[in-house]
């Protein structure tokens, strides 16, 4: 009876060893598993229908905290190309990519593409610093796909890593790139245009995931519901927000979509400001589909409920 | 009275000059300038003329020294002139620059600029490089919205107003070539913002761990029984060794033992058909919390059946593993360990002569984004040494975990279950067989907020016919992702076995570059 219990839990394992042949891969395109759907819509659009694009992170989920699940692992393990965000915001990807085994996405081999090279980087800590700031990034605010124009260094660092890993493609990556810019450039100005009427604007973000956004489209960032990156809301910085919001006549509370309400609401009740869900990422609300249509979004998002004078 | 006003001045600069010579070897040659200044006044401030005659220094003397003073002074100006000089230069090739780098739309704007603006827009310059700073222009763009109509985007995007076609100009070229450090689409880049942790590069990430407990309850036999403890300090170093491997040490101190290493292993992670080789001391791949530290635990003690079967520390052995990610559609992992069999409870044996080998299959579902099963097998063969000679013991496991996800993660549930049979090869008390298990459900109930509950049932294989139930419902407080709280309860019902109310507060601190944990 006993005995029959180990064959019984080896024959399994045995069986599940030896008798799964290899799945077959036909399709000839370059895996490319990216950190968030952001990178992943710019590969999609550089690499066209060379490149089959996966993102580990959705857009409603945390960036700093995305369950690193095995079946992620499968992922990285047959992909040719990894795309990360870098500055320190996906270290959850770090022990995915080593439990891979596969050495061609590892750190420093050539599919291995940090996309926060070349960018310049906001926020980036002059002294040394410690966790009882918070989640504060040594490297720099790593949010940085929310300024458009970043998408220049972003999808360089892209098309040199798909030039590595292709080098036969590399004239059709760098005309992919330029009709992505272009077509950027032109939306670009349709959104500095159409952002006109946000400059100045008194807000208030739930985490620090703003800064080069609000650079870009002249927004003004005033407090954080976070009393620091990564700590959730206290009483005491609540009551602090509340007086802020009325001092610096705030009319917006923007907020990440995975973040709980309760802590916005309560300041917007107190004072009449506005509690809007703004996502930072590809797919952080129904129609923020593509890195396009996400700028579109926010700014449709913001400029709708700004207050009429 | 003009004489003595003259000498009384000579004194004091002879003062001023020889403090200000020792401050200038002091000093670095960069800010003697301010400095020397600085202690000029400082001297003279303190010094007032009247008070500070030197009668015994004889004139000649005093002129010699007045001389000197006066050639160093002539010479600190020279190269005071000359700094200046090269600082006014500097000045104007940035001005001549920032001029030329202009991507502002309009020229008005540039004529507009205040110097006060222009003096900012060094900063970015320097910060930036050739694009303007992002506020700058956004401000700009933002007020010349109707004239600039069509192409903000695209000097933005390309820069310097150049049409994309003619290129040269484009802010970014990719390096169609493979470099590792330098240029832009490079694997490292060379960024302002790199500098600070350069010098840090080739140290190990340290981290370090504290488990501090309170423990009041019946169950003497804990080392923690009814006392504030450090349960558990631990240090952890992590590297690549090169580009072949990595290494991982963690050094630990159990408060009612030395200071010892719990794992100390090297991994070659480059190896052909996906395999990686792990090769020295490290927590055997036995199930799921048999490989977990101490402050890592689910709960604050470790199942009863792991303990008893393992002993406190879990089975930690010294060997070589090998483990492949097999070619399923599912994530699924075999990890085979064969060690030296150190552990004697079970094992003992201690030479490759009878290795212990320690395998798990570990099998991963996704049922959708939200919903995940991992279902995983584990055994341990072994040789235990007994004057009668050496007879296999085995222990196999099977483990399943459920994991339910809010996709924002307010909540979460997971459910692990493992089950334990063994057979002693030399039975301590002529039984044979054994059996233990344990299942815990905990539920993420807010933000910081998890509370659960383990069932656990175990016999013991020390002693004939004794086993343990026990229920310990808990709840912890993350305070942050790097600090936790912990309140446990146990209850132990033993048949042949001590019964025993425990109750457990926990603070785990963990600091450094501690991996994050595996899901």
């Amino acid at each position: 009876m006993k005995k029959q219990f180990f064959k019984l839990l080896l024959m399994p394992m045995i069986l599940v060893c030896l008798a799964l042949c290899p799945v077959a891969n036909a399709a000839n395109k370059i895996k490319v598993v990216t950190a968030l759907p952001d990178l992943a819509s710019i590969t999609q659009a550089i690499g066209g229908d060379k490149v089959e694009v996966f993102s580990i992170g959705k857009g409603y989920q945390d960036p700093h905290f995305i369950p690193p699940k095995p079946s992620f692992i499968v992922k990285l393990k047959n992909a040719q190309m990894l795309v990360r965000v870098g500055l320190g915001l996906d270290i959850w990807l770090d022990s995915l990519i080593r439990s891979s085994g596969n050495p061609k996405i590892y750190f420093g081999a050539p599919g291995y593409v940090d996309a926060s090279i070349g960018i310049p980087v906001l926020e980036f800590p002059n002294r040394k610093i410690d966790r009882s700031l918070g989640d504060i990034h040594a490297l720099g605010n790593p949010h940085y796909w929310l300024d458009p124009v970043n998408a220049k260094y972003i999808s360089a660092d892209i098309v040199a890593g798909l030039k590595r890993v292709d080098p036969a493609d590399g004239a059709y990556f760098d005309q992919r790139r330029m009709m992505f810019l272009k077509e950027l450039a032109n939306k670009l100005t349709g959104w500095i245009h159409q952002a006109a009427p946000l400059k100045g604007v008194r807000v208030i973000s739930y985490h620090d995931s703003w800064p080069y956004f609000e650079r870009r489209f002249g927004l003004k960032v005033v407090g954080f519901i976070e009393p620091k990156p990564g700590i959730p809301p206290t009483p005491k910085h609540t009551q602090y927000l509340i007086q802020l919001v009325r001092q610096e006549n705030v009319k917006l509370i923007m907020m990440e979509p995975y973040y709980l309400s309760s802590t916005p609401k309560m300041i917007a009740a107190a004072t009449g400001a506005k509690v809007i869900v703004v996502p930072p990422s590809v797919g952080g609300v129904p129609g923020a589909n593509d890195y396009f249509s996400l700028f579109d979004t926010i700014l449709n998002r913001l400029l709708t409920n700004l207050p009429k004078k | 009275m003009h004489r003595k006003f003259r000498a009384s001045c000579h004194s004091v600069i002879l003062w001023a000059g020889a403090i200000s010579i020792i401050s200038l070897l002091a000093n670095s040659p960069r800010c003697w300038a301010s400095d020397q200044f600085l202690s000029l006044q400082e001297i003279a401030a303190s010094n007032p003329p009247s008070h500070s005659v030197d009668k015994t220094t004889s004139k000649t003397d005093m002129q010699q020294q007045f001389q000197q003073l006066e050639n160093k002074i002539t010479q600190l100006q020279t190269s005071y002139n000359q700094r200046l000089q090269q600082m006014q230069q500097t000045i104007d090739l940035l001005k001549a620059q920032i001029s030329k780098n202009q991507t502002i739309p309009t020229t008005q704007a540039v004529t507009q600029k205040t110097p006060a603006a222009s003096q900012e827009d060094i900063g970015t310059h320097l910060i930036f490089g050739s694009e303007a700073k992002p506020q700058t222009s956004s401000k700009t763009t933002a007020t010349q919205a109707t004239s600039q109509n069509g192409d903000i985007g695209d000097q933005l995007i390309f820069g310097n107003g150049q049409s994309p076609q003619t290129g040269p100009e484009t802010p970014v070229q990719p390096s169609s070539s493979y470099s590792i450090n330098s240029g832009a689409g490079s694997l490292l880049g060379g960024g302002v913002g790199y500098n600070g942790s350069r010098g840090q590069s080739f140290n190990p990430d340290i981290s370090v761990t504290g488990d501090f407990i309170g423990h009041y309850g019946s169950r003497s036999s804990l080392p923690s029984h009814n006392r504030i403890d450090l349960r558990e300090s631990e240090i952890g170093l992590q590297a690549a060794v090169d580009p072949y491997a990595r290494a991982t040490f963690i050094f630990s101190k159990p408060s009612d033992g030395n200071l010892d290493v719990e794992e100390g292993y090297a991994t070659l992670d480059t190896l052909p058909w996906g395999l990686q080789v792990k090769v020295g001391k490290m927590r055997s791949p036995f199930g799921k919390v048999n490989v977990l530290h101490t402050h890592d635990l689910p709960q604050t003690d470790e199942p009863d059946v792991i303990s008893n079967f393992f002993g406190s520390d879990g089975l930690i052995e010294t060997g070589v593993s090998v483990s492949k990610i097999l070619p399923t559609p599912w994530y699924s992992s075999l990890d085979v360990q064969m060690a030296n069999g150190d552990n004697n409870i079970f094992f003992g044996h201690g030479r490759l002569t009878k290795p212990l080998v320690v395998s798990h299959l570990k099998n991963f579902f996704d049922i959708n984004d939200n919903n995940s099963l991992e279902l995983g097998l584990s055994t341990a063969v072994g040789a235990r040494t007994l004057d009668s000679g050496a007879r296999d013991s085995k222990v196999a496991g099977i483990d399943f975990t459920y994991h339910w996800l809010q996709p924002n993660l307010f909540h979460t549930l997971v459910w692990q279950t493992e089950l334990l049979g063994a057979t002693q090869g030399q039975p301590y008390t002529g039984k044979n067989t054994l059996f233990g298990g344990y299942s815990f459900v905990e539920y993420k109930l807010a933000t910081r907020w998890f509370a659960g509950v383990r069932l656990d049932y175990s016999q013991v294989p020390l002693l004939a016919n004794a086993n343990e139930w026990s229920i310990a419902p808990y709840i912890d407080f993350w305070e942050s992702e790097f600090g936790r709280f912990r309140l446990e309860y146990k209850h132990t019902f033993g048949h042949n076995y001590q019964s025993s109310d425990q109750a457990w507060l926990q603070y785990s601190v963990i600091l450094g570059l501690h991996p994050p944990h595996t899901f």
